[in-house]
């Protein structure tokens, strides 16, 4: 044992400390029984019920007069104050109600117009693409088509002559017409 | 040692030790009595986003990159019994904080304080009405629509009852902590449900009284359960650290909050101590609410049920059979060492609790 542990034993504060403890110890596990048995219950409740009984008439003759004093003094009773702050809280809930179903719609609102331009982004230059390559064949077969009206020109006098197809994105000229 | 010193010089200086430490602990206490030595409680930065009647919705502000951040946020849910700072007690020692800083996005639902016009509240109300907005405006502001759930206590109650009843709204992980769900294990429970009984607990004869439960009379039950530690034990390990400023601060904070109790709407009391502490309706299968039965077996977020094994309040046989009832395909029951509270405010929170909390929804909050 070092000289401080020695000194600490015979320390009489350090003694009646551990006395202290080791006494709440023992009444702390007694109290946790104790509190835990139906008579505790049974003296807790006719406690309850006497205090209750105790306050009620007070309480009862308190309301009395108050309902009697307060509309003379042009001032609202409890039930008047508890009715406007649950009439508030209705409209706190309405006004919560409509915030969500505009969050709702902004959405909606917001969510709508995205689509269309991605498609229109992402597939516009394909469709033209292909558009430009049915009309390179349109243009090829025509030329076939008058190559062979030129070798048999009775059976191309019986067939229409057909415009040449142009992109829609391209106007067609009055020269073109 | 080299210089051994005199026993007579020992004595001398842990004479003049104690002098030093009888100053300030006459200091200390003086300004405790005074009321000059507060506590700084909840002061994580954050902001209100949302309120409807007393409750409040508060982001906290990130502590970290938005691409470091995991994706999906958490929503903090307390007990309708004190105030829920106790989830950012004091700097250093708030899980809040702690959270924020490994990249969650934290928000903390606050209850308020019920007055006398919210007596009619139910746990329905609470549930199913308050916080399913206070969700839509979560998911609104983060820009998730999964969200993940912390409840503690009656916090974690309220919780499983939403998670029954909207289980396809963007539940992906649920945290119930020290969570009241079984009340079946009546010889197990301690003193509760002995003093909660109807022959002895009149409990309509006090609300017809008081409206709501004044909260002073729910920390009294609290107290009551272990007396002598609560009412002298407590105090007198004060007496004994009054020269510890670290231990003066850590005491002080949570006295506040202790302390800062909130009446419990009447209606949701009553419910409380009949549907819940006398029937069992929940893990019955008899609680009804909006016409219909809150059936935990359609619950199918990924659940983390942690029990505190020496939790006195909400003993362990309140929520260890609650997994095994659930459809949830990841589900996972945590038993730490500690109390009711201790075990997410005390000093090994830090160590114990709070990174299992972090790790396990990290590994759920991705992409």
């Amino acid at each position: 044992m070092t000289k401080s542990q020695s000194l600490e034993t015979l320390n009489p504060f350090m003694m009646m400390r551990s006395l202290r403890d080791a006494t709440l110890e023992t009444w702390s596990k007694t109290a946790i029984d104790a509190v835990n048995t139906d008579l505790f219950a049974q003296w807790l409740g006719a406690y309850m019920n006497t205090s209750l009984a105790a306050s009620a008439p007070i309480q009862r003759v308190l309301d009395q007069y108050m309902q009697a004093v307060l509309p003379r003094l042009n001032m609202p009773s409890r039930d008047e104050v508890t009715g406007v702050a649950r009439r508030l809280t209705n409209i706190e809930m309405r006004l919560d109600d409509l915030d969500g179903r505009i969050d709702d719609i902004l959405q909606a609102v917001r969510t709508e117009p995205a689509a269309p331009v991605v498609a229109e982004q992402s597939i516009a230059p394909v469709v033209d693409a292909r558009l430009q390559a049915i009309e390179a064949r349109l243009d090829t077969l025509l030329t076939a088509i008058q190559s062979i009206s030129m070798v048999t020109p009775t059976q191309a006098a019986e067939t229409p002559k057909r415009p040449a197809r142009r992109s829609n994105r391209k106007p067609a000229t009055p020269a073109e017409e | 040692m080299s210089n051994t010193p005199t026993t007579s010089a020992d004595v001398i200086r842990q004479f003049y030790t104690e002098l030093e430490r009888i100053g300030r602990v006459t200091e200390n206490s003086t300004r405790i009595v005074n009321g000059t030595l507060r506590a700084q409680v909840a002061q994580t930065p954050k902001q209100t986003i949302w309120s409807l009647n007393k409750a409040s919705l508060y982001h906290y502000y990130p502590q970290v990159p938005a691409e470091k951040r995991h994706r999906v946020p958490i929503l903090l849910v307390f007990a309708l019994i004190n105030r829920p700072y106790i989830f950012d007690l004091r700097p250093g020692n708030s899980f809040v904080e702690y959270m924020l800083n490994q990249g969650h996005d934290v928000y903390l639902l606050d209850w308020g304080s019920p007055g006398p016009e919210d007596a009619d509240m139910t746990f329905e109300d609470y549930a199913l009405d308050y916080l399913p907005r206070a969700i839509r405006v979560l998911q609104r502001h983060s820009g998730s629509r999964e969200f993940s759930f912390v409840g503690w206590c009656i916090g974690a109650l309220l919780t499983t009852i939403y998670a029954a009843m909207r289980p396809n709204n963007g539940l992906r992980n649920m945290v119930t902590l020290t969570a009241p769900l079984d009340f079946s294990h009546k010889q197990e429970m301690g003193p509760f449900p002995r003093w909660l009984q109807a022959e002895y607990f009149n409990i309509d004869a006090l609300l017809d009284q008081t409206g709501n439960m004044p909260g002073a009379l729910i920390d009294v039950g609290s107290k009551l359960l272990k007396p002598v530690e609560n009412y002298l034990g407590n105090n007198l390990r004060l007496l004994d650290n009054l020269d510890d400023p670290k231990i003066i601060e850590a005491w002080q904070a949570m006295n506040t909050w202790v302390t800062d109790d909130v009446p419990f709407a009447g209606a949701a009391y009553r419910q409380l101590i009949v549907e819940f502490y006398r029937e069992n309706r929940l893990m019955a299968g008899k609680l009804r609410m909006q016409g219909e039965i809150v059936d935990v077996g359609k619950i199918k977020a990924n659940l983390l049920n942690i029990i505190a094994e020496q939790d006195h309040i909400v003993p362990p046989c309140q929520s260890r059979g609650f997994l095994e009832q659930t459809s949830s395909a990841d589900k996972r029951e945590l038993r730490l060492k500690g109390g009711h509270i201790g075990i997410m405010a005390g000093s090994g929170a830090r160590r114990q609790c709070w990174p299992q909390i972090d790790v396990w929804l990290a590994e759920r909050s991705k992409r």
